[in-house]
């Protein structure tokens, strides 16, 4: 069964298992943002060509949410940084208090979030990579 | 353009209240206001209202407890930056001699910050990409100059010290508590590494200033000059990184520096926008206060403390005074006027002369004030 992505217009999955992401490369200035936009951040062109992000990309930055007071909805969130420079905020995966550490070299997973109202959905990841110095 | 002054200022206490709208609070701060400076409503020309989120008319709403002058309101909502907004729109119509007397007045209530409605999608993209909370991005830039740098979390700590101690001598302050590093450090963790007395709290308030010229505010004659030298206003600008509102605060002060004649060596304090304790300290390299990278420094030297060369947020902040949206920006101002007339009372700045304020919306904008006696 295809997991229920909460924005299918955002990913592709691969076969090993594993994201890519949606985003894109402006024609004019080379670029690259995800999520798309109108026209380029930085210059303002709308000559905007699709660019997949990952699955590959180092953790930027990583913390951990505990806005909520139940400990059980308490997320690593973190910053991703493509090859080609887009950042990108995301849950990460991992134990909330032993978060990787930021350098890491991650790759985009499926991550599942769990709502209030019981109701689950898909979105994306970053997973630190096997055999990396987490 | 010719030259403004801030005739009067006027504040209701930030905090949390039951028994009290937005409306109130506005209402509260205009009158203060208006008594401060010496006017009554209907010598009030144009009016300018900062609210975020409350719906379109809040001023207006203001406006009808005071009197149906026909004086013409204009709301804006730039989030964080409303209230800033509304000084500069207001300085900007006495400038402009389009009126000689212009009111700027900011409103907050709780339950009703950054309501509008977002459409289910657009709700589920915040959801999807881990975008519903601030304290979380604040978090993120602090976790980055932590490996960059190598700062200590203590160094956020000492800042929400100062803050708190700034706060605990500021009456409309919503915290009027000092807190020990201790405590702070030791208070709930919000998202790594900011607890939870790093963090601007939610709640409600009022603020409002009136400008005029030189020639009627000598006329009043309620107290010592203080000069809009120069108010600037920027949108966000493209920068390399996932948070760039340190680059959009340097562009702004670069320009606010240029146009006033003066920079931050000549500052004898400083407002600016401390959503968290983190975000203060990034603000003291963008607005030109040190090197990047030494900010750490003047925190563990106390030269943005009490006493300190630069002395920074001195009512406490967003962190201790509080921070409902719509009036912040005037609460700067408020503070900074009155430090400048030298009637900050236990937290006075001695020989207050220039002043800056840099306020931070959300979307994003960046406002630079520079005031002067």
């Amino acid at each position: 069964m295809s997991p229920n992505y909460l924005v299918p217009g955002w990913i592709v999955p691969l076969d090993d298992g594993r994201l890519k992401l949606i985003g894109q490369r402006c024609s004019g200035c080379g670029t690259q943002a995800f999520p798309r936009t109108t026209a380029c951040k930085k210059c303002s062109s709308t000559s905007l060509e699709q660019a997949l992000f990952g699955p590959d990309a180092i953790l930027y930055s990583v913390t951990t949410d505990r806005t909520s007071t139940s400990a059980e909805n308490h997320k690593l969130v973190g910053q991703a940084q493509f090859i080609d420079g887009a950042y990108v905020q995301g849950y990460v995966v991992g134990d909330v208090n032993h978060p990787p550490r930021i350098g890491a070299p991650i790759e985009l997973v499926p991550y599942e979030l769990r709502f209030s109202d019981g109701r689950t959905g898909t979105t994306y990841g970053f997973r630190v990579k096997e055999n990396a110095n987490a | 353009m010719r030259e403004v002054v801030v005739a009067g200022v006027g504040m209701a206490r930030f905090g949390r209240y039951d028994d009290k709208t937005y409306i109130d609070h506005g209402v509260e701060a205009v009158q203060a206001a208006l008594a401060d400076a010496g006017l009554t409503w209907p010598e009030i020309q144009k009016a300018y209202c900062g609210a975020c989120g409350i719906g379109g008319f809040a001023g207006n709403q203001i406006g009808q407890e005071l009197g149906l002058t026909g004086v013409a309101i204009v709301n804006v909502d730039n989030a964080s930056a409303s209230g800033s907004s509304a000084f500069r729109q207001a300085y900007h119509a006495v400038a402009e001699e389009r009126c000689d007397i212009a009111m700027a007045m900011g409103t907050g209530q709780i339950g009703r910050q950054m309501t509008t409605p977002l459409s289910k999608g657009a709700m589920m993209k915040m959801q999807a990409g881990a975008q519903t909370n601030a304290m979380t991005i604040f978090a993120l830039v602090a976790q980055r100059r932590m490996h960059k740098y190598g700062t200590k979390p203590e160094v956020f700590g000492r800042i929400a010290v100062k803050s708190h101690w700034f706060g605990a001598r500021n009456p409309y302050a919503q915290f009027q508590r000092e807190a020990t590093l201790d405590q702070i450090m030791s208070g709930r963790m919000i998202a790594d590494p900011l607890t939870l007395y790093m963090c601007c709290p939610s709640g409600d308030g009022g603020a409002a200033a009136v400008v005029t010229t030189p020639a009627i505010a000598k006329r009043l004659g309620r107290h010592p000059l203080v000069r809009v030298k120069t108010s600037v206003m920027k949108g966000e600008v493209w920068g390399d990184g996932p948070w760039t509102m340190d680059l959009l605060t340097e562009l702004t002060a670069k320009e606010a520096y240029e146009k006033a004649g003066c920079g931050p060596e000549d500052f004898d304090l400083l407002q600016l926008h401390d959503a968290t304790a983190n975000e203060e300290l990034e603000y003291y390299e963008a607005l030109g206060l040190c090197k990047p990278g030494d900010a750490d420094k003047l925190v563990m030297d106390g030269e943005v403390g009490p006493g300190g060369r630069i002395p920074v947020n001195t009512d406490g902040g967003l962190i201790s005074r509080g921070h409902p949206l719509g009036p912040t920006g005037l609460a700067q101002t408020w503070e900074t006027v009155l430090q400048l007339r030298g009637e900050a009372g236990a937290r006075q700045v001695p020989d207050a002369k220039l002043a800056a304020i840099q306020m931070i919306g959300a979307g994003a904008v960046c406002f630079m004030t520079i005031l002067e006696r």
